[in-house]
């Protein structure tokens, strides 16, 4: 009886374990000329909705999102605090009363990350683990 | 004709300021979006922003923008913009907006033109139909007629976000310019009236100091100062926010010889919003405080106040639906309308408070459509000369069809 439940508790154990890496965990990436190695929660926030524009070094920060998907709406509601439509009607906002640009948004999570690769200043985020050979892009960590 | 050659001339202008191609520089992208809504508005009593009693279809917005990154941390955007709204508008194409951003610091950023002005919560996005629920803001705090009064303003404007870490970020922005406000508003008239209430009260005839009355008053170039602060507080999706600007400006009347000085001693917003998933909360109280010099009598007050709470529901992809109650008295020292009484008018012209409920179909990402009534006691935002003989208790019906891109 006592190995029955061993092996249940060890076959849930690998379940949820190919499901986390099934689903992974998102990743802030930018490109390489990027000198922070780490960002603080609600600076996410404020770079994905336009308000901090400059890394430490007073690079411009160029801003990029997926166009939708989970990995979108669960990086939106974890980090921006908004659903991807309260998201997309923020910037919507931002262009009819001429005060931002919205963020470049991809399809894909490859096309996004050639473009943090190829972009000096770039940052968007990605499903874990990093692809391999990909030495322009780095993670960010993330302060609590 | 002003409208148009203002638009002429900003568009040449930007295409002036992009670089030649000869230089090694990339040419910036240009972004190009734009919006259109046609709308209908019936009320069952009482004339509102037009000729609501029989049905209007004088509802109408239309704009286009062009925004470009010139160089790392300068942009330029122009919006041209027409609408009509009943006595409002008449489809004139004015530039809405168009100036030069320049944001190499985080918390300082500068803005040079003509650029819309920070006020409570939604001022500057009260022309993009598509991005709210409700067909109307709530009219305490954004009557229609104000559009034109304090929707844009010619100046420089400094503006920011700091992060306070545990306690959230703040935004601010600070202006200084001019209001163009150099055609009668029935508004601005309506506005007025509070001091020939005040002056019959005290047995005054207005007639013997303004003989054209109050009608045809126009204000020209007002001078103006203010700012907003946001606070993003540390419980994600809550701001506080507050707005306070001082102004002031020359009078005139049509045809008669009549000049005097409207004094914006201060108008201020608090507002309060509150975004959790699918849900927004949001509240606002707005109170104006101001004079009008009547040359050879007194400087009489000119008072506004208005609040409003309301709620929003994102109940899936096509529906949302909203619901506001707002409350609006033109003369808040006098809420129950003895003054009004005193002058011969039905107590009721002094509040007007507004249930209204509002449902929005978005078709798709492009498409929406949307209808709302209001419930409504009190015709303190109707205009007085189109309501003579106003009833107290009236619905509104509105519906809206707006397409962006």
């Amino acid at each position: 009886m006592k190995q029955k439940r061993q092996i249940i508790f060890f076959i849930i154990l690998v379940f949820l374990g190919i499901c986390s890496i099934a689903y992974g965990e998102t990743l802030l990436i930018t490109n390489k000329s990027v000198i922070d190695r780490s960002i603080r929660k609600g600076d996410i926030k404020r770079i994905f909705l336009g308000k901090k524009k400059h890394w430490k070094d007073g690079s411009s920060i160029k801003v990029v999102t997926l166009k939708t998907g989970a990995r979108h709406k669960d990086f939106m509601e974890t980090y921006v605090n908004k659903t991807p439509y309260s998201f997309s009607a923020f910037w919507k906002r931002a262009l009819v009363t001429g005060t931002g640009i919205p963020p470049k948004s991809f399809k894909t999570e490859k096309e996004l990350l050639k473009f943090v690769s190829e972009r000096q200043g770039a940052v968007g985020y990605i499903s874990s683990p990093l692809p391999p050979s990909n030495a322009d892009v780095k993670v960010l960590t993330i302060d609590k | 004709m002003t409208s148009l050659k203002s638009a002429i001339i900003y568009l040449t202008l930007f295409s002036l300021i992009r670089p030649p191609s000869i230089y090694s520089y990339d040419i910036p992208e240009i972004h190009i979006h734009g919006f259109l809504s046609q709308g209908y508005f019936w009320s069952t009593e009482n004339q509102y922003l037009g000729d609501s009693e029989n049905g209007s279809f004088e509802f109408n917005e239309m704009g286009i923008n062009f925004t470009s990154e010139l160089f790392e941390d300068l942009r330029f955007g122009i919006q041209l913009f027409s609408r009509d709204m009943g006595e409002y508008g008449d489809n004139d194409l004015e530039v809405d907006w168009a100036f030069l951003d320049y944001h190499k610091k985080d918390w300082a950023g500068l803005r040079v033109g003509k650029i819309k002005m920070p006020y409570g919560l939604f001022n500057k996005e009260r022309d993009a139909d598509m991005l709210r629920t409700p067909v109307f803001f709530p009219q305490a705090v954004y009557p229609e007629g104000t559009r034109e009064m304090i929707v844009v303003f010619q100046g420089i404007e400094l503006y920011g976000s700091c992060s306070l870490n545990q306690m959230g970020d703040i935004d601010y922005e600070a202006f200084i310019g001019t209001l163009d406000i150099d055609t009668g508003s029935p508004f601005l008239t309506d506005m007025f009236l509070s001091v020939a209430i005040r002056a019959a009260a005290q047995g005054v005839d207005l007639g013997d100091y303004l003989p054209a009355g109050l009608n045809n008053i126009k204000t020209d170039a007002t001078r103006i100062e203010g700012g907003r602060i946001t606070w993003n507080t540390s419980l994600p999706g809550f701001q506080m926010g507050w707005t306070f600007f001082h102004g002031e400006s020359d009078v005139t009347a049509e045809g008669i010889d009549f000049e005097s000085d409207f004094s914006i001693d201060s108008t201020m917003v608090f507002s309060l919003l509150y975004e959790k998933g699918d849900w927004l909360f949001g509240a606002e109280y707005m109170a104006m405080d101001a004079s009008l010099d009547v040359p050879g009598l007194k400087s009489y007050p000119v008072e506004l106040e208005g609040y409003y709470a309301g709620a929003g529901y994102k109940a899936s992809d096509i529906i949302e639906l909203a619901c506001y109650y707002g409350e609006y008295y033109p003369m808040p020292d006098d809420k129950e309308g003895d003054l009004f009484k005193a002058a011969g008018l039905k107590d009721y012209y002094a509040w007007q408070k507004d249930l209204t409920f509002a449902v929005k179909f978005n078709i798709n990402e492009y498409l929406a459509t949307k209808f709302e009534v209001h419930f409504i006691d009190g015709v303190g935002l109707c205009s007085l000369d189109n309501n003579p003989d106003a009833k107290q208790n009236w619905m509104l019906f509105t519906g809206k069809i707006s397409l962006s891109f």
